[in-house]
């Protein structure tokens, strides 16, 4: 990319309130299996509803300057339960039960059969992405690992084989993606960082798996939770460096919550960085100038050219106002310290 | 001063909406809607809670205006999201009207329809559509054009039980759309626009007390104002005269634009030299006609009118409200306009 410090979201952007009741998806977990009824349009009109919301976030991204635009995930409930539960192979009806990254059991798909795609997901939502934007677009599928985890395993022999299969399907979807006009793939993984010693297991092996044969810019987003549910944060990833040896081209990270000491960024060589640098547990918007100094910390471990400036994580809980001043200044930060490169 | 102003923006040929814009299905039930255009209030046409219409109202209202602004528009409308006619938001706000005992009129296609019964002096009791042009002028830094109802218009969608004479209960609907103006302009409106459809329907008494309740409606505003004429609305009236009835009468208005339908009635737009001091704001586009129109069509339509208007006088729209469109029709038919202007633009200044 020509432009240093170009900006995105991770994935998902406020979705408004008339769309959803915010209120009752802010108050429990992540849903793994559906929720339909946090939805607050009815039936018939929900699909038109998603696609004018999805429309106010691309341009909501656009007016505040980003050059990688999502779609903001407004159809979904969460960021893997739209893909994870259209899947063959799982109950969703009679869900299992499967402890969240915080501890507490969550209802989740039970898997009772091998695990398939029996059809793309979100190939219409790329294709609504790519006919109303100019820029570059971003799609994210949430990854083989983390719905491995976030799944009862009543089928398979182990849950390594069941993430196999959950990778294959996770690999069709990449592919018809970028068919379809995705200039970037993002695989979310945070069940990466939560479950470090299973991700070393068979979480890189289903994610490589995930990417066999994969040609586009693919991504891989880390995190430590959503800033709204899980409230401590370490200081440093327990998983991370694992990933210098996947095929994956750019990693997603927050830095900005956790105050993240870059330097284990070093051990990422020839990756680009998506940078948190938006801390979401902070309802007040950053200063430009904080932004800028979030960029310039990573700077003596990244090169510049491997920076793309981002939010910590998905916007999803925040009020929009708050995410859209956060854009902006998230926008204005990276302009400062690429002007400052320049000189 | 003026570079903001309609006719003054610094580009020729910008473009424009006329008001109204697509609702979304999830907002209304748009199936209702395109039946009968609503005089009175018709709550339950809201397919939403109560408690969140307004939200909702906001979020369609943002939609519009950011498909207007990725369409290419140079002047932006809210859309009218919020109303159920171009009309009855503001004609249904008033003191003196009795809404929920309604009367009945004959509307243009000669059908009884319920409308509001005047029964005392018409008074405006606040700003009726403060709030969705502030809303509106908060949201894009494009030109920015609010539509009210006009004075003779309301006046012919109402049973009069109170005045002596239709006229007097005009000028009083124009005193209240006046008071309605002046504070339109004062929160950040480049344009205000008139909406008088029904001088079109009945001419004779559109000269005999109409003009001069437009002219009251407009006493001492500054800001520039645009009256709207039509010959209705194509998802409504079917058939469509070749030649307005009443048009050469606003040059002796006020009003400083005049929007006219061109593309569906092909209207002999000879009739435009007739407005010599107005910038008229051009239909371009045909609403019967759910065929998006190709660049050149409009600019053929363009080139048409520039046989009676200078360059500089024409604004580009469509014929009238896009309200009863689908949604994607309408954004396609809007980039098509904007392709259109932009066709003769290059022409004029490659020539």
């Amino acid at each position: 990319m020509v432009k240093l410090f170009p900006t995105s979201l991770v994935g998902s952007y406020a979705q408004p309130e008339w769309l959803i009741d915010r209120a009752k998806l802010t108050s429990r977990f992540p849903p793994r299996v559906r929720a339909k009824e946090l939805w607050r349009v009815a039936p018939d009109y929900l699909k038109q509803a998603q696609d004018d919301a999805t429309l106010l976030a691309i341009r909501d991204q656009e007016r505040a300057g980003l050059d990688i635009i999502t779609d903001g995930e407004m159809r979904r409930e969460s960021y893997s339960n739209r893909f994870a539960t259209a899947l063959e192979g799982v109950d969703i009806d009679n869900p299992g039960t499967a402890l969240d990254r915080s501890g507490h059991p969550n209802p989740v798909p039970r898997v009772t059969g091998k695990v398939r795609r029996r059809h793309p997901v979100e190939v219409e939502d790329v294709k609504f992405l790519r006919a109303n934007t100019e820029r570059m677009i971003k799609m994210t599928v949430p990854g083989p690992f983390t719905m491995s985890q976030q799944a009862q395993n009543d089928f398979y022999k182990d849950e390594e084989e069941m993430a196999l299969d959950y990778a294959a399907a996770v690999n069709e979807e990449i592919k018809d993606l970028f068919a379809a006009g995705a200039d970037i793939v993002q695989i979310d993984e945070p069940y990466m960082q939560a479950r470090p010693e299973k991700a070393r297991k068979y979480g890189l092996k289903a994610l490589n798996a995930a990417l066999d044969g994969v040609t586009g810019s693919t991504a891989v987003h880390i995190c430590f939770g959503y800033a709204a549910i899980i409230h401590v944060r370490p200081e440093g990833y327990s998983f991370l460096p694992e990933l210098a040896g996947s095929p994956v081209k750019q990693v997603s990270i927050e830095t900005a919550q956790s105050n993240l000491d870059c330097a284990v960024l070093e051990k990422l060589p020839g990756k680009t960085i998506i940078l948190g640098t938006l801390d979401l547990s902070d309802m007040m918007i950053e200063k430009p100038a904080t932004v800028a100094a979030r960029i310039r910390r990573a700077l003596p471990h990244v090169p510049a050219e491997r920076i793309i400036v981002a939010p910590d994580c998905g916007l999803k809980y925040l009020p929009r106002e708050v995410a859209y001043g956060k854009m902006c200044a998230m926008v204005e930060g990276a302009r400062i310290v690429r002007v400052e490169l320049s000189k | 001063m003026n570079s903001k102003n309609g006719s003054m923006l610094a580009k020729l040929f910008p473009t424009s909406l006329v008001g109204s814009y697509p609702q979304p299905d999830w907002l209304i039930d748009r199936a209702r809607l395109s039946k009968m255009v609503p005089r009175v209030r018709m709550g339950d046409l809201w397919l939403v809670d109560p408690k969140e219409i307004e939200a909702k109202q906001d979020e369609a209202t943002l939609l519009a205006i950011r498909d207007q602004e990725r369409a290419g528009l140079d002047i932006v409308t809210d859309g009218e999201q919020r109303r159920e006619s171009y009309s009855n938001r503001f004609a249904t706000a008033l003191e003196g009207v009795d809404t929920k005992n309604p009367g009945a009129t004959l509307n243009r296609s000669g059908k009884p329809i319920p409308v509001p019964r005047v029964t005392g002096k018409i008074r405006r009791k606040f700003p009726v559509q403060l709030r969705d042009l502030q809303f509106l002028r908060a949201n894009t830094k494009k030109t920015v054009k609010m539509t009210v109802p006009g004075p003779f218009t309301m006046s012919k969608q109402a049973q009069n039980e109170f005045y002596k004479s239709d006229e007097a209960m005009a000028l009083d609907y124009a005193v209240a759309v006046n008071e309605e103006i002046k504070d339109l302009f004062a929160a950040g409106a480049d344009i205000v626009q008139i909406d008088e459809p029904w001088m079109q329907q009945h001419p004779e008494k559109a000269r005999e007390y109409g003009l001069k309740a437009l002219d009251r409606a407009l006493d001492g505003v500054s800001g520039t104002v645009a009256v709207h004429l039509c010959f209705g609305y194509a998802a409504v009236v079917h058939d469509k005269p070749a030649g307005y009835s009443f048009l050469p009468e606003l040059e002796g208005s006020k009003a400083a634009q005049i929007s006219i339908e061109a593309a569906q009635p092909k209207l002999d737009l000879n009739i435009l030299k007739r407005l010599p001091s107005k910038t008229i704001i051009l239909g371009v586009i045909d609403l019967a006609d759910t065929n998006v129109e190709t660049p050149q069509t409009v600019a053929a339509r363009i080139r048409k009118a520039l046989l009676h208007v200078p360059a500089e006088r024409i604004v580009i729209a469509p014929d009238c409200g896009m309200k009863y469109l689908p949604h994607d029709v309408a954004f396609r038919k809007m980039r098509a306009m904007v392709q259109g202007a932009g066709i003769v633009r290059r022409e004029r200044r490659d020539n």
